[in-house]
């Protein structure tokens, strides 16, 4: 089979270039006062909000999963969430 | 590869190495998975076990414990951070200009992929040596031990992408006429998936221990 | 080069699935052999009380050896031999994904194997159990390298495993002949299917495992270790989150035969298709969630304890409805008795017994009684060997004449079948009462006051019955490699495609590459819908010369050996460092060097 057709334009994949990098900067950003950096109630949700959005724009877009066959989609989603449910309830378990 | 490019009947019309690529990926999740659960459940592990490690400390008039906030310098960990995503976009466009048959793009956004990849290996080992002087060493204490793990561990599977990326290289100038877009792709995908470990260490095991 | 030392030299560097399969299947029984000893010098032991045939350690390293061999190197690459000759034949393929990956992960077992069994040699035999708890495996206490030898060999066979896997994953997926939906796939595909997601998933993380023992070990690292902050109980939940789809990864497959087997030898289509198809996903899917129930008795707390009970005692409801759909395709059937389906009938009652057993310790405080007792060795070698070992002995049975070309003979079958049936249920049934009698597992003697003489004897005497067993086995395959009864193509009147070619295979499997209809294709090709056989012939052997395949290499085996002496590096002290790099290298180089063959 020929390799994926481009989706995705090269003015796209710099877009997205310029968000992932406005996030690590607000990541970074965030991080300077001393006040939002130990209130888990903010930093918590937006840092892992932060990450998921840099996670799907990489995903999505640079590995194509967008475009490509949802086989692939289902089964990278598959193993993404099950590793994350044992994670999880191993670090409860191991309090 | 060695030979045209075996381009056979599949089922789901993805090729059978990018599906290959795609299933390890699924199994890397596992493993970065445990590695980070690891580190989560040491990283409060903080005391010193190593005697050399703990006198050296006492005599510089601290306490023998080594926790993540002692040594974490966010600002460098936030530029190589960039560093990799920055590597991530050249990894597209040299897929691009592979797509497109255009070899002087293909060059030179391999060649970024791979100075930006030694970039940030190079700030991986600047910190590790930082945090070795500081007395972190694997064996000083589990926090140290299941950070090395983790951040060593995503760090050789950068070097091995660097590799082959050095390898596309090398192949584009002994065989200028090598455009095998199915394989430069496969191996894009595994940079990213580098490039997105990278970015959940960089919250979990840097960011939210701060909170 | 003479004739001999072609034929070997075109076996080391075969990329053929079909040969690659019989390489896994030889290699598995030679190491059941082994494996079998062990379990005989266990039994001699434990025939009377207060016996000094074995000392505490060498018993001990039989406890740890039979397991490791009889999963890792019997049970799983048996299991790997019929995956590997039947998956491009079942879905219309002439290979698997990537051929030279095949053999790869066939040397890198090989010398997993190897590996493992140098420990006899150098006098460091592991003896830690097969699942190698902590901190019995520290280097406080056990200063010798039989851990090293223990963990570097799960290692090297779980990469052997996890390469095939990703290879299995994709042929399956990708390769499948056209008309061939996944829901008009072979069963024994779809437990092979999900069985290799498993390993994808599971391997992982006992990867990290024994990474974090190794690092233990020899970089002095405190994972393990409560003095350095580390958990002993953190072992034993990364071993058994690995180990416990790991039991699901040995009997999956055993399952499919089982399937295919019924169904040809009951001349009736497998009763409930579907809905086996999705108790095989529930149950691979559910695997993930049960693990904790290996240790109840470790004090995880009432909640989780309840959690994983519940878990535990739901995965007993698609097992239970294969159970019914495998008599129901009996049910009304035309049964013939061949030794292949005596086994797979026993598999249905053995495997059942051990399910009921498996059950009962699903609930915490009965497991409290069970846990660490011979109860709980009774159970899973109910499922193990009553379950998956006679299922695999039934593969062998039924596909011997496709494999060789020669029918095994089937009195000695039947004999080897009774054997076994007798030897394993002398052996293990009695120890269900050893069990609630309260014999401790893994202890190298026991007292001759406790009233556990008798049935010690008995389970004995089962074991060398089942010796007995296993060398009318090997007569057999010698006499009929030799004398057998010739096999020509439908050898059973199956349903499935590998029926429709010749007995043994052409090297291109099929002259064209089927087309497919239906579920169970090759029966609806020689039947109409009212039952009338069809002038259909098997398919004539075609010029292979004509059929594109891909050549041999030999980059697999020295890639293979690479990573052995990869991972002997670690177990040496003053060059391992030198070793382990000169190791990398060899891997690397034959990596570029198979990158550019011109492999065809």
């Amino acid at each position: 089979m020929a390799s994926s057709e481009n989706h995705v334009s090269v003015k796209m994949y710099w877009i997205i270039c310029i968000v992932l990098c406005a996030i690590t900067f607000l990541e970074w950003v965030i991080f300077q006062f001393e006040s939002i950096r130990v209130n888990a109630m903010i930093m918590v949700p937006a840092l892992l909000l932060m990450s998921v959005v840099k996670f799907i724009l990489v995903c999505g877009w640079y590995m194509h999963l967008k475009y490509d066959h949802p086989v692939l989609k289902y089964y990278y989603m598959a193993a993404f969430f099950l590793a994350t449910a044992v994670m999880m309830a191993l670090a409860v378990l191991m309090g | 590869m060695g030979h045209a490019a075996h381009e056979h009947y599949t089922v789901t019309g993805v090729d059978n190495r990018k599906f290959a690529m795609w299933t390890l990926i699924g199994s890397e999740c596992f493993l970065f998975g445990t590695l980070m659960i690891n580190y989560i459940l040491n990283k409060a592990s903080t005391k010193i076990n190593d005697p050399a490690i703990a006198k050296y400390l006492i005599e510089h008039g601290k306490k023998p414990f080594i926790a993540p906030t002692d040594v974490y310098d966010i600002d460098l960990t936030t530029i190589s951070t960039f560093i990799l995503l920055m590597s991530s976009v050249a990894m597209v466009l040299a897929l691009d200009g592979c797509v497109r048959k255009n070899l002087k793009n293909f060059r030179l956004w391999t060649w970024v992929v791979i100075v930006f990849g030694l970039l940030f290996l190079g700030c991986q080992a600047y910190e590790f040596n930082h945090f070795i002087h500081k007395g972190l060493t694997l064996s000083a204490n589990n926090f140290g031990a299941s950070f090395f793990l983790l951040t060593g561990c995503h760090g050789a599977h950068v070097a091995v992408g660097v590799m082959l990326m050095g390898s596309v290289l090398i192949r584009s100038y002994l065989q200028p006429d090598w455009f095998d877009s199915v394989v430069v792709e496969v191996l894009g995908l595994y940079w990213h998936f580098v490039d997105v470990i990278w970015i959940i260490i960089f919250t979990v095991v840097y960011l939210l221990v701060y909170v | 080069m003479t004739g001999f030392f072609k034929e070997v030299w075109s076996w080391l560097t075969t990329v053929d699935h079909k040969r690659i399969g019989i390489l896994y299947g030889a290699s598995a029984l030679l190491f059941l052999l082994i494996g079998g000893t062990e379990a005989l010098l266990m039994r001699t032991q434990l025939i009377v009380p207060g016996n000094d045939f074995l000392t505490a350690k060498a018993f001990n390293s039989m406890v740890t050896m039979h397991g490791t061999t009889m999963i890792f190197l019997v049970i799983m690459p048996l299991s790997a031999a019929f995956f590997n000759f039947l998956t491009p034949l079942m879905i219309g393929a002439r290979d698997v994904a990537f051929p030279r990956l095949n053999a790869l992960s066939y040397w890198i077992f090989f010398f997993g194997g190897v590996l493992l069994h140098i420990s006899f040699v150098v006098g460091q035999i592991p003896r830690g159990g097969w699942f190698g708890y902590a901190n019995l495996t520290s280097p406080t206490y056990t200063t010798d390298l039989s851990v090293d030898f223990w963990a570097m060999g799960l290692q090297v066979l779980g990469l052997a495993s996890l390469i095939a896997a990703i290879n299995f994953f994709v042929t399956i997926m990708n390769m499948r002949a056209p008309g061939m939906t996944l829901l008009k796939m072979p069963i024994f595909i779809w437990t092979t299917l999900v069985t290799q997601l498993l390993l994808i998933f599971a391997l992982p993380v006992i990867t990290v495992a024994l990474v974090m023992i190794t690092f233990d070990r020899k970089f002095g690292t405190g994972f393990f270790d409560p003095t350095l902050g580390g958990d002993v109980v953190l072992w034993q939940h990364l071993f058994w989150v690995f180990g416990h789809p790991e039991v699901y990864i040995l009997i999956l497959p055993a399952m499919g035969i089982v399937s295919e087997i019924l169904s040809t030898f009951s001349k009736k289509p497998l009763f409930g298709y579907s809905v086996m198809v999705y108790s095989t996903c529930a149950i691979g899917f559910l695997g993930f969630a049960v693990w904790a129930h290996h240790m109840f008795t470790v004090g995880m707390g009432p909640w989780a304890n309840a959690i994983f009970s519940a878990a535990t005692m739901l995965i007993a409801v698609p097992t239970g409805v294969k159970i019914f759909n495998w008599i129901m395709t009996m049910w009304g059937g035309k049964i013939r008795f061949t030794t292949a389906n005596l086994f797979a009938i026993s598999f249905i009652a053995m495997f059942t017994m051990g399910g009921l057993s498996g059950v009962m310790h699903a609930s915490p405080p009965i497991d409290a009684q069970h846990h660490d007792t011979y109860f709980v060795v009774a159970h899973f070698h109910y499922v193990l060997y009553g379950g998956a070992v006679m299922a695999l002995f039934g593969g062998i049975y039924y596909w011997f004449p496709k494999v060789f070309g020669v029918y095994l003979n089937e009195a000695m079958g039947k004999a080897q079948f009774w054997l076994y049936m007798i030897g394993f249920n002398v052996t293990f049934f009695p120890m269900h009462f050893l069990g609630v009698q309260g014999m401790p597992r893994r202890n190298f003697v026991y007292a001759a006051d406790q009233g556990w003489n008798f049935w010690n004897f008995v389970c004995t005497m089962g074991a060398y019955l089942t010796a007995i067993g296993g060398f009318v086995f090997i007569i057999n395959v010698v006499y009929s490699l030799w004398f057998g009864k010739k096999a020509v193509g439908d050898d059973w009147n199956g349903r499935t495609l590998e029926w429709m070619i010749p007995s043994p295979p052409p090297v291109y499997n099929f002259a064209v590459e089927p087309t497919v209809d239906h579920l169970d294709e090759w029966w609806h090709r020689k039947y109409t819908s009212s039952g009338t056989r069809t002038d259909v012939q098997i398919e004539a052997h075609v010029d292979p010369s004509t059929i594109h395949l891909p050549g041999p290499s030999f980059w697999p085996l020295v890639m293979g050996f690479g990573i052995f002496v990869l991972a002997g590096g670690f177990f040496l002290d003053s060059y391992g460092a030198t070793i382990s790099i000169a190791g990398m290298l060899i891997v690397i180089i034959s990596g570029y060097a198979w990158a550019f063959e011109d492999n065809g």
